[in-house]
């Protein structure tokens, strides 16, 4: 069992090879042996932690995700459509329901996805943000995300022109 | 909240005047039901109760009571004491008032996904999105996302999905690199740049990590061996040395590339140790040790340039830097009053070199005191001396903005992404811009080629080839040169590297040089010559009396002939890819040849008349003939995929598609071109009013098509005209 410290200071007990699929635990273990020491995690918060760990429970078995992994990064230089695509077949059930939560949580989420270097979980959280735009017009992606527009009207205008190549025929 | 202040003011200027104007608190200045008036108003305008709350003006004792309150919230290191607390306030909120409270913590809750995650999560989530939602809606959320979405790594990813590729060599050299610049100067700037940016680093290193020192030490040793070689090497200059050296700097310069400063620290040791057997040389040496290998590593420009270009430019430099050091020698000799030792001298003299530069960079203070002289003062005036007497301004210059003089401008991802739109756009819309080069030839023109380096070949009825040169941008054509060697209408061509291979009607068949414009092989046919192709392997022909006829290729000639024998009439067109030769013919089949069997391994009919042209990308045929048809072949199956009945109102003399952008051009007897989509067979786009007779031949890239016609003229169909970079396009 791997110990984890969380940002509020609480110890969660792990087992390794749930937390491996954590790029950033994986290279710690692998520099400092096994040690009964905890893994400080200060960007991390307990509830967040917790989720993860679900996260990784969930696909502990799935042996074909690392070597997913290899495999992006090997064709990262000309990632193709199919690519994304396949990222998003992988996603299941449990993925798309781990997701539904509020913007705070998920927001989290990506950030220690992030930190922790779990690729699949920084995919699929990310792939729900990008849902969340995919489609809205530009006064509902403000409302959404609770933004405020900060262009002069000029600067609004100079933009929309910058992509007027983009406008649909 | 005290951002959306204004708004607020603005919108609600009654009440804001009363309240601004009380000086109890809010809620006894104003009734309940007008501040539910007031949100519902809100809700309807559907801005969020956000607002409300930021409108109300707080007086003074109430802004202590909140802030002190937000203070104990912020500082509690219990989060369920907080939450307690915050819910004990809430309870004395009145019950119409918690639906506000609820819409505003709904609002807390949200979060600003691309303005506040790290720029590389932000990206990352926008790659799932498409690139007209990133243009169209992202963008114009607020500055912040703007700005992330147009960083050049999204785009480029953007880019790369849509399995585009870009030609680098021609970014670089049509947009990328400033003009006339000579290899040399390009060599001097380069070099100078290295230098400058390795010191500029160091001047900002204040305190050199203790793990560089062992690397620091490495490189020291090296160093004063590579310095003392060069030393040497000014003398004699053996090549073997020279090259040797050169490896071992290319070697140091990788370390050093990624500490400078370890290594201009080890630069100041080296000279230290070696100072006292060698000092005039060492400092040239070192000097263009350093340069050298920094040029070696740093461009891979300087390594395919010639050893002797690199060679004459070190004895520039060296030169230069003696010159340097003996005015840096008489400066300090005219300033200093006391008499120094010949070390400390070549020491300073150095560290004033190195101050020179990092003084010029940065302007930093600094340096000074970690130059750690004792004469301090008699050194800042040398330092400025040596500075005015510094005879390259332009390093100065570019060392001041720390700018490569010609680094290759970064590709505008955006830029071609929309290009690339653009063009596609202009494709599918029939958007064109068409250019007319009228009476090109004195009679028809049968057939046209052009090739990557932009030369179009024509060959025509008057016997002759001529060669142009088709202009990147625009659609200029320039002739370059007319070729005479045909007694009879030249009616096929294919060019390709530095070859031409054209056949007539005269029954010959000719093999030019396209350096020397010369017939380097004549080869004759018992019949005119209808179609000829040729690749790295092959060349085949194509002749009116039904025969195929292919040689092998042996570098710039084509040997050992053989004959393909099948069908029954004369052979319109052909087309080769590797070993696998498609013909069309007027008997109304198409045959498949194997080159390396001999042998025909597939014959397709459903032509009703004979066959005019035919295109063979490796996997799929497609066929024009006289039936007015066009037919889509597998090469796998066998079959016929896909028949067009009626293309053109005449006989389909010319077809040519390409599978990536989805796109098949034809011409026609009919005087027209038309435009398909090659996965479903739809007409996109028919072009009238090009040529006033018959299209013979047509051929076309990612920019436009180039036809020629029976009228004497090339017309040149541009989907790029106001589209630059497009052509930039793989």
């Amino acid at each position: 069992m791997i110990k984890l410290t969380t940002a509020e200071g609480a110890i969660i007990e792990v087992e390794r090879e749930v937390i491996e699929q954590s790029g950033t635990i994986r290279n710690i273990l692998n520099d400092v042996r096994m040690s009964d020491k905890p893994i400080p995690l200060p960007n991390v918060s307990g509830p967040i932690l917790t989720k993860i760990i679900q996260y990784c429970e969930h696909h502990k078995n799935d042996s074909s995700r690392r070597q997913l992994k290899q495999e992006s990064q090997n064709i990262e230089n000309d990632s193709s459509e199919a690519a994304i695509q396949r990222a998003i077949e992988k996603m299941d059930e449990f993925d798309h329901n781990f997701c539904r939560v509020d913007q705070g949580t998920l927001f989290d989420i990506l950030l220690a996805a992030n930190f922790l270097d779990i690729q699949p979980l920084l995919d699929l959280a990310g792939y729900t943000v990008a849902n969340m735009i995919n489609g809205k017009t530009v006064k509902e992606i403000r409302d959404t995300f609770h933004i405020k527009n900060d262009f002069s009207p000029e600067d609004e205008e100079r933009v929309i022109k910058e992509n007027s190549w983009c406008e649909n025929e | 909240m005290s951002q959306s202040k204004d708004e607020g003011f603005d919108d609600y200027p009654p009440y804001t005047t009363v309240l601004s104007a009380s000086t109890g608190s809010f809620i006894s200045t104003m009734p309940f039901s007008a501040l539910r008036e007031m949100s519902l108003k809100q809700t309807t305008a559907s801005t969020g109760p956000d607002k409300i709350f930021s409108k109300v003006a707080i007086v003074d004792t109430e802004k202590k009571a909140m802030d002190s309150l937000a203070l104990l919230l912020k500082t509690s290191a219990d989060p369920h004491a907080c939450t307690h607390l915050a819910i004990m306030l809430l309870s004395h909120v009145p019950a119409d008032m918690l639906k506000l409270v609820m819409q505003q913590l709904d609002l807390l809750l949200r979060r600003d996904f691309i303005g506040a995650l790290p720029i590389e999560i932000s990206t990352q989530i926008l790659e799932y999105l498409t690139a007209e939602d990133i243009a169209q809606s992202v963008s114009l959320v607020n500055r912040r996302w703007h700005a992330i979405a147009t960083q050049p790594c999204l785009w480029r990813r953007l880019y790369h999905r849509r399995g585009w590729k870009v030609d680098r060599q021609r970014w670089e050299f049509y947009y990328a690199l400033p003009r006339n610049i000579t290899p040399a100067k390009m060599l001097l700037d380069s070099a100078v740049f290295q230098v400058s940016r390795a010191l500029a680093i160091t001047a900002n290193l204040t305190v050199a990590p203790s793990s560089l020192q062992a690397v620091s030490m490495a490189i020291s040793n090296s160093v004063a061996a590579a310095a003392a070689a060069t030393a040497t090497a000014t003398e004699v200059e053996p090549a073997e040395t020279v090259g040797t050296v050169a490896r071992k700097e290319a070697k140091i310069a990788k370390i050093s590339y990624q500490q400078p400063g370890a290594y201009v620290g080890s630069l100041q040791t080296a000279l230290l140790d070696t100072s006292d057997h060698h000092p005039g040389q060492v400092i040239n040496g070192l000097s263009a040790a350093t340069l050298r290998a920094m040029l070696l590593d740093g461009d891979r420009q300087a390594a395919r340039k010639p050893r002797k270009m690199l060679y004459s430019l070190m004895d520039l430099q060296r030169q230069a830097i003696r010159d340097r050091a003996s005015s840096l020698a008489t400066a300090y000799h005219v300033e200093s009053s006391d008499a120094t030792s010949q070390k400390s001298f070549y020491q300073q003299m150095l560290q004033r070199q190195h101050c020179q530069q990092t003084q010029k960079l940065s302007f930093k203070t600094p340096v000074v005191s970690k130059v750690n002289l004792k004469n301090l003062s008699s050194f800042s005036q040398s330092l400025q001396t040596s500075r005015h007497t510094s005879d390259d301004k332009s390093h100065g210059a570019s060392a001041r903005q720390l700018k490569h003089p010609w680094a290759p401008k970064p590709v505008d991802w955006q830029l071609l992404y929309s290009e690339y739109h653009c063009l596609l756009k202009n494709w599918r819309n029939g958007q064109c811009r068409v250019d007319r080069w009228e009476s090109a030839h004195q009679e028809s023109i049968y057939t046209l080629q052009f090739d990557q380096k932009n030369r179009l070949f024509t060959g025509s009825r008057d016997n002759s080839v001529k060669v142009w040169h088709l202009s990147e941008t625009g659609s200029q054509l320039t002739p370059l040169a007319t070729l005479r060697g045909h007694t009879g209408s030249v009616l096929t061509l294919h060019a390709e590297d530095n070859l031409l291979v054209t056949g007539s009607s005269d029954s010959d068949v000719c093999v030019w040089s396209t350096d020397t414009y010369t017939v380097r092989q004549r080869l004759t046919h018992p019949d005119a010559v209808l179609s000829l192709r040729f690749n790295d392997k092959w060349l085949a022909t194509a002749c009116k009396d039904g025969v195929v006829r292919v040689w092998r290729r042996k570098q710039q000639t084509f040997v050992d002939p053989f004959e393909l024998n099948g069908h029954a009439v004369a052979i319109n067109a052909i087309d080769l890819h590797e070993d696998t030769l498609v013909s069309a013919s007027g008997d109304r089949t198409i045959r498949v040849w194997d080159l390396v069997a001999r042998s025909c391994t597939m014959t397709l009919a459903g032509h009703a008349r004979g066959v005019a042209c035919v295109d063979f990308d490796g996997t799929h045929i497609v066929s024009g003939s006289s039936d007015r048809s066009i037919r889509i072949w597998g090469i796998a199956t066998g079959q016929c995929e896909r028949t067009i009945s009626n293309a053109h109102s005449d006989l389909v003399r010319t077809v040519m598609f390409d599978r990536s952008m989805d796109v098949m051009v034809s011409g026609s007897y009919d005087e027209t071109i038309k435009i398909w989509r090659f996965s479903t067979g739809a007409l996109i786009h028919k072009i009238k009013n090009v040529h006033t007779s018959r299209v013979f031949k047509l051929m076309f890239d990612r920019s436009r098509i180039v036809s020629c016609s029976h009228d004497r003229s090339i017309s040149i169909i541009d989907f790029a005209a106001e589209l630059p970079h497009a052509r930039l396009l793989l």
